[in-house]
């Protein structure tokens, strides 16, 4: 009897102890979700899948910030005789772009994705900060997440995949002001009301926004195209947005959106390599590509006062009347009477020779 | 993936569960399986080198344990060491030594031979050490080959140690792996408070430190004296927060599994000596490079004779002491080219070698003067006084390590003693080193913990059986603030890999 209660002891302690590793397990993933409720703020990308779901489009633009501030759903549509979502979102890479589309192909039926890709993105693992993994995190809990998770979270740093939260707990002095906006109406219905955002931009829906001209101009300019910095897993990526629409029937167009003529005249040799990069990937995939940073000036005039930074990000204007050509550009594509000869030049250099005479 | 991964941390706490939930004589399969998937993650053409060095390596061991000719045991041996150090040699220093060769045809007008495009295989030092210290030992019959090529695959490919060591021992390891593991809530405890407070030195220390001390040693032409004093500083605490918090990850991560890795560091900035910081810095290493370097070189033939004719030629202490002194220095030339090829590699291993070696010469020398000026050498302040010697010799050799080159490390050596001011370690020119006062703040905070720890240990308080002594709820606090503390609170900005996963 001695022995047996002593075995009973013992497996009580260890059940014990197994229960308390448990709870504190619990505790942590407790402590570290109301951390994140506290802290996380909201971000324009839950608006963007909101709509994503919701919206009723048949194409569907994928891409990065520059397309997010330079095309307009709506002058697109017009074009192309469709509704339009776009969704750019700035540090999407092409994983992210990959599963955006698994994401709208669960719900919706698509005929037209337009992939604009910015070269930055093939050449730069991580713009900003390595724990920032804005679409993932917007990404709403689906199967498709899964998968996403273990393409791409699995490699990165535990404190970005884990703890959310670690990203942001510069915002401690907003917890008030971050848990009454989650707890608004205007949260609860996915609205951008409730995300921070630059005082000059305004959400216009679909995807798409505009920053006014008041804002300051700003110095950013863009990464150097560098090959020996080439990403192999994004154009791989590339690939599987291609298949992905094949699988589906649905028309896929490669799109590269103007930048400011004067950072391409001054990086024009990169610019002209990545475009030489991304044409005979698009070739390989027989997939259009439509480089807009070829785009004829008397096509579309531009100058660098019609971009918000040096790295190309329109204004708001600017991006309204660029989409109408940038429509009617796709639409032509599409319908295979497109001319390249009338958008666009050829050549970089001679494209933007007097700019490059001038620098 | 790396070690501060999501990946990494998924990887440990599901291969635990498999580990415990599967019969006890199937545990090591488990780990066998975790390991390969894990390194075929930084690529699967990597393998191939790993499976290479478990092949041959069973193969001569099961060959010599059989084969009752020593001579031919001999033969055997050289040749398992040869083929395994080659691919060593080979992926690592054929470069170096095709650029040593071109440097000198150079001199003399002649062509140059094209340099190989070598990705070397993630952890093969580490693996190729410890899998020969394996063949050795069974030439030397202190156990039994192994029969059993895959468990033989687990001892040269185990997940936690491949990537960055300690360089382990079948005879340690081995009972360990195979004899099964009972389910312990203590070790996961604390294998968990280990791999977190490896992951705080890494994070909250090394990396920040590593941003200071990088942007000196990359702009030297800009930086002198107490800047690179300072920086060197940083190097210091990166390079051994970094190792040593690697050590604390691989440890516990160990530790989950029920299985205990040899200790790698003991406090080594508190050495009194150099001959004492190599004893507690990297020990792994140390011990290994004593029984298949030092004692096979100090007891050959050769060395004897040299030693009878050194005790007739200088006297009994130095000729004693001589063999020594050359074995150290042979054992430090190794440890330099063991750290890469390059030459700044091989004169830090002679830095530290010859060092030792006139140290221990000049030995009675210093004891002679110790007792004419009537130092106390085992009083406090005379202990404080070796401490600090000895820090700033190893940080004088840290140099060689924090430069790109054996002559940008003579450069900074010299830059040192050139427009030194001490008020731009307050003047704010330390923050345009790339951190922020923030960065500086939390870095002496973490330091300061970091160095009342050290003494704790040092004072053979064990801080973690402390820790485990305290009530669930103090216990619990401290796991969540190291927990929770560490992610805000650690430098985000670069991923830096740990240094020596890239050995």
């Amino acid at each position: 009897m001695k022995f047996a209660g002593f075995r009973k002891g013992r497996g009580m302690r260890k059940r014990r102890k197994a229960v308390l590793a448990v709870l504190f397990i619990v505790l942590v993933i407790l402590l570290n979700q109301l951390l994140n409720y506290m802290l996380v703020q909201p971000g324009l990308g839950r608006t963007l899948f909101y709509e994503c779901r919701n919206n009723d489009y048949e194409c569907l633009i994928l891409g990065a910030s520059h397309g997010s501030y330079g095309l307009s759903p709506e002058q697109i549509g017009e074009e192309l005789g469709c509704k339009v979502m776009n969704m750019c979102m700035g540090g999407e890479y092409m994983y992210d772009a990959y599963y955006i589309l698994k994401y709208a192909l669960k719900y919706k039926k698509l005929s037209t994705v337009i992939l604009d890709i910015d070269y930055q993105y093939l050449v730069n693992q991580h713009d900003e900060s390595i724990l920032f993994n804005s679409v993932y995190n917007a990404y709403p809990a689906c199967a498709e997440k899964l998968g996403y998770f273990f393409d791409k979270m699995i490699w990165e740093d535990f404190r970005g995949t884990f703890l959310r939260w670690t990203n942001y707990w510069q915002c401690y002095y907003k917890i008030g002001k971050t848990v009454r906006i989650k707890q608004s109406e205007a949260y609860k219905n996915y609205s951008a009301e409730v995300v921070s955002m630059n005082p000059y931009d305004v959400y216009m829906g679909s995807g798409f926004v505009s920053r006014s001209r008041d804002c300051e101009k700003s110095t950013t300019s863009c990464l150097d195209w560098d090959e020996s910095k080439l990403d192999e897993e994004q154009s791989g990526y590339i690939k599987k947005i291609v298949e992905l629409c094949r699988d589906n029937n649905i028309n896929i167009v490669f799109t590269a959106v103007v930048q400011d003529p004067d950072t391409v005249a001054e990086k024009a040799e990169g610019f002209q390599s990545a475009d030489t990069y991304i044409r005979s990937l698009a070739d390989e995939l027989g997939v259009t590509y439509l480089n807009f940073n070829m785009l004829k000036f008397e096509v579309f005039d531009r100058t660098t006062e019609d971009f918000y930074d040096r790295e190309g990000h329109m204004y708001g204007d600017t991006a309204v009347s660029f989409s109408k050509v940038y429509g009617k550009a796709v639409k032509e594509a599409l319908d295979r009477n497109f001319d390249e000869d009338v958008y666009f030049n050829k050549n970089m250099k001679s494209l933007y020779g007097d700019r490059l005479r001038s620098s | 993936m790396s070690f501060i991964s999501a990946g990494f941390l998924i990887t440990i706490a599901l291969g635990a569960v498999v580990y415990y939930l599967v019969p006890k004589k199937y545990q090591w399969i488990v780990l066998l399986v975790m390991s390969f998937a894990f390194y075929a993650t930084y690529g699967v053409k990597y393998i191939g080198y790993i499976i290479f060095t478990i092949i041959s390596s069973y193969i001569f061991a099961v060959k010599m344990e059989v084969c009752e000719d020593r001579a031919k045991r001999r033969r055997l041996l050289i040749a398992c060491l040869c083929c395994n150090f080659g691919i060593l040699v080979g992926m690592k220093y054929i470069n170096f030594f095709i650029g040593n060769i071109n440097a000198l045809s150079s001199l003399f007008g002649g062509g140059r031979l094209p340099l190989f495009n070598i990705v070397m295989p993630l952890g093969i030092s580490f693996y190729t050490f410890q899998t020969m210290s394996y063949v050795i030992d069974v030439y030397q019959k202190k156990y039994a080959a192994q029969k059993n090529i895959f468990k033989l695959a687990l001892f040269t490919a185990f997940l936690p140690q491949l990537l960055q060591g300690p360089i382990g021992r079948y005879d340690r390891l081995a009972p360990q792996f195979f004899g099964g593991q009972e389910f312990k809530l203590i070790n996961l405890e604390f294998g968990a408070q280990r791999m977190a407070w490896g992951l705080a030195k890494k994070l909250v220390l090394a990396d920040r430190a590593y941003v200071a001390a990088n942007y000196v040693f990359s702009n030297l032409q800009n930086y002198s004296g107490a800047y690179i004093v300072f920086a060197l500083l940083m190097f210091s605490i990166y390079v051994y927060c970094d190792f040593a918090g690697g050590m604390d990850l691989v440890i516990g991560a160990a530790q989950i599994f029920g299985i205990t890795l040899d200790e790698n560091f003991r406090q080594p900035y508190f050495s009194k000596s150099l001959g004492e910081f190599w004893r507690r810095w990297h020990i792994s290493l140390g011990a290994w490079m004593k029984d298949y370097v030092f004692y096979p070189f100090s007891i050959s033939k050769k060395m004897l004779k040299f030693s009878k004719f050194a005790k007739k030629r200088f006297g009994k202490t130095t000729g004693r002491v001589l063999p020594i002194c050359l074995a150290n220095i042979l054992i430090f030339f190794i440890v330099g080219v063991w750290h890469g090829a390059s030459w700044k590699y091989i004169i830090y291993g002679f830095y530290n070698g010859i060092i030792i070696a006139v140290s221990s010469l000049l030995k009675p020398v210093f004891a002679a003067a110790a007792r004419k000026c009537h130092i106390n050498t085992s009083s406090a302040g005379w202990k404080a006084v070796s401490i600090l010697r000895t820090f700033i010799i190893v940080n004088i050799g840290w140099l060689f390590d924090a430069c790109q080159t054996a002559s940008l490390a003579f450069k900074a050596f010299g830059r040192i003693f050139i427009n030194f001011r001490l008020d731009v370690l307050w003047d704010g020119s330390l923050l345009n080193l790339g951190l922020n006062l923030r960065d500086y703040k939390v870095l002496a905070v973490a330091v300061l913990i970091l160095f009342i720890t050290s003494v704790m240990k040092e004072r053979g308080i064990k801080l973690r059986e402390f820790v485990a002594e305290r009530p669930v709820v103090v216990r619990w606090a401290l796991y969540i603030i190291l927990v929770f503390v560490t992610a805000p609170f650690g430098y985000v900005g670069s991923t830096t890999e740990f240094v020596y996963a890239q050995f």
